[in-house]
């Protein structure tokens, strides 16, 4: 399926989204759906660097964070409309990507991980310090005074995160089946032999840090609205950071699909069990299906399939399975 | 008694490395090397293990900084240049450990030199049909055509060394670094590879023939060098240099 | 003595003494991580674990919390060597990627200081000891005996690991594994066993650190993510793998520290070390003490 296809396709998906959304009376199925959405971009972000180069990012939270406060503080400032802070916010969490991965890129990769780590320390650090955003107090945000097409602002919002999700994953799907993609997945599978082929490894590396980047920021920047008031303690939640590590790990890291399969699966899977036993515990399962698949299954649920289907599976026998198994891979 | 190498002038030479040293803390790897290699030469490398070929390769390419010494590509400083910019000039290399892309099949991983070296080069760009039609001749060439669509896991001993020097050879290179690509391989698969190399050169392509199988060393190369303990103890012809006292005592004897 | 010098001498001699056991803390993971290259970012929350030991048999039995540590070591011990075995076969026997192995830490880190907080929730706690309060004076200078004797305890631990690594064999053939494995296989030692060794002094020095933690303050689950820059910083600006680097290191930080949250407020701690962090990580990879 050829790129441009698979864009019109996933806009046709995005806006049953937007307009099943409209349909449906329960807020709260539009609260979780947008939950969902929101780590379909995470996720997909995550594994851009993560999955497609192999950098572990630990510090989800804070680009999370970033684009988060800026959007909060710009919108205090000035009465910017949220795609704008949207853009802005990417902007900045892509410098940051960019300027974490020069930093430490350079080295081991376990560096990149580890500074990932500090980072969401400081930044919470600075946050919290910071009065113009209300510090460890928190922060009443106004929706800013456009007006949205949409009934109410929550399904406006929604339709946003929707937006961010579509293009978000056709972001990761068009890398993956460029020269770009191509040279990522060199890096990652052997990054002195990919430089002797002549690939620029660090200019690569760094374009997807900014990318991924990126995409976190701008998946924090609506939420100020969403929620009307922001604090640091559940701002920096560590659910972000494992989350967006989690899904495309159990998902699968190898293609697009992966994180979108692991972002529905684990988000819906913790919203159920948010109402029926209680938001501590999920995380809990989060962690133990992290810890579980990294052993046991370390292609995810897309490699299980892989392995199970056989025959079915080959790309070079069955069409079907050559585009969603092997999609990126499968030079037909 | 040693020969060194006719004198030639610097532009007639496709790499021209001269004073090369390397020392990591206190143990100096590579002592003052001169190597120079003339287009379409072939010439063979060779020493005991640990003598600092592997140091001097990894200086040559890119994958180590010198502590001293000048390199100099086709007439040109490289000694700034980073891995990929080498390998763009034409400077190519085969690994002693495959190292393919395992998560590609035999056709992309040739795709990553084509498209990453030869393209980026300037002159020429390759389309996608240019791409795929020269990958799968080049994978033919070797042997391997038949698994085009193969992922490296599915390959023999043989047929990932074969996959290596292909994807070397994809770049395009003027000047190619084989490092060891013979062995732990059998007498009849190492003829194989030899008769590969051997077309490769008559393309044109030097080669720096890095090896411990004496016969296929003596078969190939043109010119034969020594290094011991991070010194080059010889330079000249094959007969010459196996005649080598020292070459005898330090290495050959053995 | 002028006010702000000598407010400026205590603070110095308050970072030291967080500085010596801030090293108990980062040794764990200048062994597991400097001499084993195992990225273990558990490793604080194993001393968050330590802590809580320490407080539950403090607060229930009465125990001084210096002797929980001590004991608790034994089985933290048994606990790394599990750990490794696990990580050993899952991972490295494979040769997968680093993603794999950084995940699998991650995962621990979280389910533990998950679960601890489903166990203790999320109050602070704190354990009581006879010298936690009482404080000496020299002038300007207050040693609280708090922070004095983790101090004192950490130089021990640290004195001790150092011993070990150079005059018993077991510790040299760990110092062995971290140069070079070829080495140690030609001396006759299997490298897995030496490694499970090494990775569970690293967990047991966590139960130390973990019992000096709650003596210098009270701690609560997610403290332990504040940890993870810190203890990374020290190793690496004190040279992977060195045991006195790693000492000098920790001190340094402690100090600056210490003096910013003196003069600029204490909440500015955490960026202090990931500041050092960047700048060890730019200007010399390798730390101080490390091998080029």
């Amino acid at each position: 399926m050829s790129n441009g296809r698979f864009i019109t396709l996933a806009c046709l998906v995005g806006i049953a989204l937007v307009a099943a959304s409209t349909f449906v009376t329960n807020e709260y199925y539009v609260f979780a759906a947008y939950f969902v959405l929101q780590y379909v971009v995470l996720a997909t972000a995550w594994n851009i660097l993560g999955g497609y180069v192999g950098y572990v990012n630990f510090g989800t939270t804070a680009f999370l964070a970033i684009g988060l406060y800026s959007a909060a503080a710009l919108n205090k400032w000035l009465d910017l409309p949220i795609p704008v802070l949207i853009l802005i916010a990417g902007l900045l969490c892509g410098a940051v990507g960019l300027a974490m991965g020069y930093l430490t890129i350079r080295l081991r990769g376990v560096y990149f991980t580890i500074a990932t780590l500090a980072l969401s320390v400081v930044v919470q650090t600075f946050i919290t310090n910071w009065d113009y955003v209300g510090g460890s107090r928190g922060l009443y945000v106004m929706r800013p005074t456009e007006v949205p097409v949409f009934g109410s602002y929550v399904a406006y919002l929604f339709f946003l995160m929707t937006v961010l999700a579509v293009a978000a994953v056709a972001i990761a799907r068009v890398i993956e089946r460029s020269t770009f993609g191509f040279g990522l997945a060199a890096i990652r599978d052997d990054e002195t032999a990919a430089a002797a082929s002549g690939v620029p490894v660090l200019r690569l590396k760094l374009i997807a840090a900014a990318i991924s980047g990126a995409l976190m920021g701008m998946t924090g920047a609506p939420l100020p609205f969403y929620l009307t008031y922001v604090e640091p303690t559940s701002s920096f939640s560590l659910a972000y950071t494992v989350n967006s590590v989690a899904m495309p790990l159990v998902g699968g890291t190898t293609s697009w699909l992966g994180p979108v399969i692991g972002a529905i699966l684990l988000g819906t899977m913790q919203q159920a069990m948010t109402v029926l036993i209680s938001s501590s515990v999920n995380l809990l399962v989060v962690g133990v299906l992290l810890v579980i698949f990294v052993i046991a299954a370390p292609n995810g649920i897309l490699g299980l399939l892989r392995s199970m289907g056989g025959k079915k599976t080959d790309p070079e026998t069955n069409p079907l399975a050559a585009m969603l198994v092997t999609e990126k891979r499968s030079s037909q | 008694m040693t020969t060194e190498a006719r004198a030639v002038t610097a532009d007639e030479l496709i790499l021209d490395a001269r004073g090369i040293t390397k020392r990591f803390g206190g143990f100096v790897a590579l002592n003052n090397v001169d190597l120079a290699v003339r287009p379409g030469e072939r010439v063979g490398l060779i020493g005991p293990n640990g003598s600092g070929k592997s140091t001097l390769t990894n200086c040559l390419c890119g994958a180590l900084k010198t502590d001293g010494g000048s390199i100099a590509f086709a007439g040109r400083a490289i000694d700034d240049l980073s891995s990929y910019q080498r390998a763009r000039l034409g400077l190519g290399r085969s690994f002693q450990l495959p190292r393919p892309f395992h998560s590609l099949t035999l056709l992309d991983n040739l795709r990553i030199p084509l498209v990453y070296a030869v393209n980026a080069r300037g002159g020429a760009h390759l389309t996608e049909q240019q791409i795929r039609t020269r990958s799968s001749d080049l994978l033919g060439e070797f042997g391997l055509g038949g698994k085009l669509h193969r992922l490296p896991g599915d390959l023999t001993q043989v047929e990932m060394r074969k996959l290596e020097l292909a994807r070397a050879m994809a770049s395009d290179p003027t000047l190619l670094v084989s490092d060891e690509a013979l062995a732990g391989l059998s007498h009849s698969e190492v003829d194989e590879i030899l008769a590969l190399l051997l077309a490769l050169n008559t393309r044109g392509v030097a080669v720096i023939f890095i090896e411990h199988i004496m016969r296929a060393v003596m078969a190939f190369s043109e010119r034969l060098a020594v290094l011991v303990a991070g010194e080059k103890i010889a330079d000249g012809t094959p007969k010459e240099v196996i005649a080598d006292e020292r070459v005898i005592g330090a290495y050959l004897g053995q | 003595m002028g006010q702000s010098a000598g407010l400026l001498l205590d603070s110095i001699v308050s970072g030291i003494l967080v500085g010596g056991f801030y090293a108990a803390m980062a040794v764990g993971i200048s062994i597991a991580f400097g001499m084993l290259g195992i990225s273990n970012i558990a490793h604080p929350a194993l001393i968050l674990l330590g802590s809580f030991i320490a407080y539950v048999l403090n607060s229930q039995f009465g125990f001084d919390p210096i002797l929980v540590g001590a004991l608790a070591t034994v089985p933290f011990y048994f606990l790394g060597t599990l750990l490794y075995t696990a990580y050993e076969f899952a991972f490295e026997r494979r040769g997968t990627q680093l993603i794999r192995g950084l995940a699998f830490f991650f995962g621990l880190l979280f389910i533990t200081e998950v679960g601890l907080q489903l166990i203790f929730g999320v109050d602070y706690r704190l354990v009581e000891a006879p010298y936690i309060g009482p404080s000496y004076n020299i002038g300007p200078v207050s040693l609280p005996v708090r922070m004095l004797i983790p101090f004192l305890a950490s130089v021990l631990l640290l004195v001790g690991l150092q011993i070990f690594f150079a005059r018993t064999f077991t510790g040299r053939a760990i110092m062995a594994v971290a140069q070079d494995k070829f080495a140690l296989q030609l001396m006759g030692a299997a490298p897995v066993r030496i490694k499970r060794i090494a990775f569970g002094l690293s967990t047991a020095t966590a139960a130390m650190a973990g019992a000096f933690l709650i003596i210098l303050q009270p701690v609560e689950p997610s403290m332990g993510r504040d940890y993870i820059g810190r203890i990374f910083a020290i190793c690496v600006l004190g040279g992977i793998g060195s045991l006195p680097g790693t000492f000098i290191a920790a001190v340094i930080v402690g100090v600056a520290e210490s003096i910013t949250a003196t003069f600029y407020g204490p909440s500015w701690s955490p960026a202090i070390a990931f500041g050092f962090l960047l700048i060890a990580l730019v200007v010399r990879p390798a730390g101080l003490f490390g091998r080029a």
